[in-house]
């Protein structure tokens, strides 16, 4: 016999999945973008955002959805990404494992102009301290308000902006020093 | 976007930063399996059972990270855990449920890397709106198949080669994925030339075999298998090999 209360508490289950499902749709590709950005390795991406997605499953009922939710899972992503950084094994292969794999594929003059300026800026940012990072692509890549910013990683506005200065400044710094010889803008 | 008092990026810079903030497709298929993962771990498995890491776990749950290895290596290699011993592991055999064919996965370890005691989730705070998520998962990362493979690894070599080589054949395993087996068949060959007697050339083989079968190759790949068993009579790779000849008839 089905009690009123484990029927609610199906029902209570059923919805979870249905938010938590919609969630995962819409912004799986901004997660996964994210966590590249934020230097997870590609080979790693997934197990990193199975992981940002659990807690996210976990602490739906949290989030206020009268606030942007891209910052909300980004504070996630950052958090998934610093716990991934820690683990001593990643930091061996961090760099040029899939500079081959892209290399092989084929790819259209524009594909591949785009591709170049995708890696070059992904290249810049692991120049950038994590904390600043994730101010900066917020800000840069994603245009979040700096408010939302400073709300969603829980740091107050002045730090948020001290942070973009300087990761502006590191940022740019990179690219010059990374961008090829006769690169175009 | 400019904020007063702080020097706006030049515009050069600009332009390339916007040209790279399209958000791009995530990989064929990631989002597919990472839902499946995830709601294995958060609703535990499809037709209920409690082996699930879900909201409910009793305190000391050692967090989605330690559960995500668990079902990874329960789901992967359990068939084969028993064969197992310890040393330095660098392979494990994908098992997944009967309609899926075999996959060859590894685990990511060196052969002479300490097993890492850290989790993937550590007590560091998650940020302000999700202050629970940051329940402390401080048990160690479940255990990663990097332990044995006596009969896999090969050879002992260098970090630099096992990269090397792991680097070639994630192209094939990648190729095979995304049903391009004569991609993966280059990469393996690629693989054989530089790696002859390499610490991965089982997994090399057994990809090799599959990527055979998906073209059409039958005859080559009984042949390929049929060397495979004589110089690898112990294999753990033997029953990943057996089933993906075994669904190709012997012309």
């Amino acid at each position: 016999m089905v009690t009123p209360l484990a029927a609610q508490g199906a029902d209570d289950d059923a919805e979870r999945r249905l938010r938590f499902r919609a969630v995962f749709e819409r912004e799986f590709d901004y997660v996964w973008a994210s966590l590249r950005r934020l230097g997870v390795h590609p080979r790693e991406v997934e197990d990193v955002a199975q992981d940002v997605f659990v807690h996210v499953h976990r602490r739906l009922d949290k989030y206020d959805p009268a606030r942007p939710l891209r910052p909300w899972l980004f504070a996630f992503a950052a958090r998934c990404a610093a716990d991934w950084r820690r683990l001593a094994r990643h930091r061996i292969e961090l760099l040029g494992v899939e500079r081959e794999a892209a290399a092989t594929a084929p790819a259209a003059d524009a594909v591949l102009e785009q591709t170049q300026d995708a890696d070059l800026v992904l290249r810049a940012l692991e120049h950038l301290d994590p904390e600043r990072r994730s101010v900066f692509i917020l800000y840069e890549l994603d245009e979040c308000p700096m408010k939302e910013i400073a709300a969603s990683l829980g740091i107050p506005l002045f730090t948020g902006y001290s942070r973009l200065r300087v990761a502006r400044e590191e940022f740019t710094a990179a690219v010059r020093r990374l961008r090829p010889q006769g690169g175009g803008p | 976007m400019n904020e007063p008092g702080i020097p706006p990026l030049d515009d050069d810079v600009r332009a390339l930063v916007r040209r790279a903030a399209r958000v791009d497709p995530a990989p064929a298929g990631a989002s597919v399996r990472v839902l499946e993962r995830v709601e294995r771990i958060v609703f535990g498995p499809p037709g209920g059972g409690s082996g699930g890491a879900n909201r409910d776990n009793p305190p000391g749950d050692a967090g989605p990270g330690a559960f995500r290895s668990a079902l990874r290596l329960a789901r992967r290699v359990a068939p084969l855990a028993a064969s197992f011993a310890a040393g330095g592991g660098v392979v494990a055999v994908a098992m997944h449920r009967a309609p899926e064919p075999p996959r060859i996965v590894y685990v990511d370890r060196s052969l002479a890397t300490p097993p890492a005691t850290e989790s993937r989730l550590n007590p560091q705070p998650m940020p302000p709106q999700a202050p629970e998520a940051a329940a402390p998962p401080s048990a160690p990362e479940a255990p990663r198949a990097n332990a044995p493979t006596g009969a896999l690894a090969t050879a002992s070599p260098s970090r630099d080669q096992l990269t090397a080589e792991r680097q070639l054949l994630d192209l094939a395993r990648g190729a095979l994925e995304r049903e391009e087996p004569e991609r993966a068949l280059d990469a393996t060959a690629r693989h054989e030339r530089k790696y002859p007697n390499g610490a991965l050339v089982q997994e090399r083989e057994a990809m090799a075999i599959r990527a055979l079968v998906m073209l059409g190759r039958v005859g080559e790949a009984h042949e390929r298998a049929d060397r495979f068993r004589t110089r690898f009579p112990q294999s753990l790779l033997l029953p990943t090999i057996d089933a993906t000849v075994g669904t190709a008839h012997r012309p």
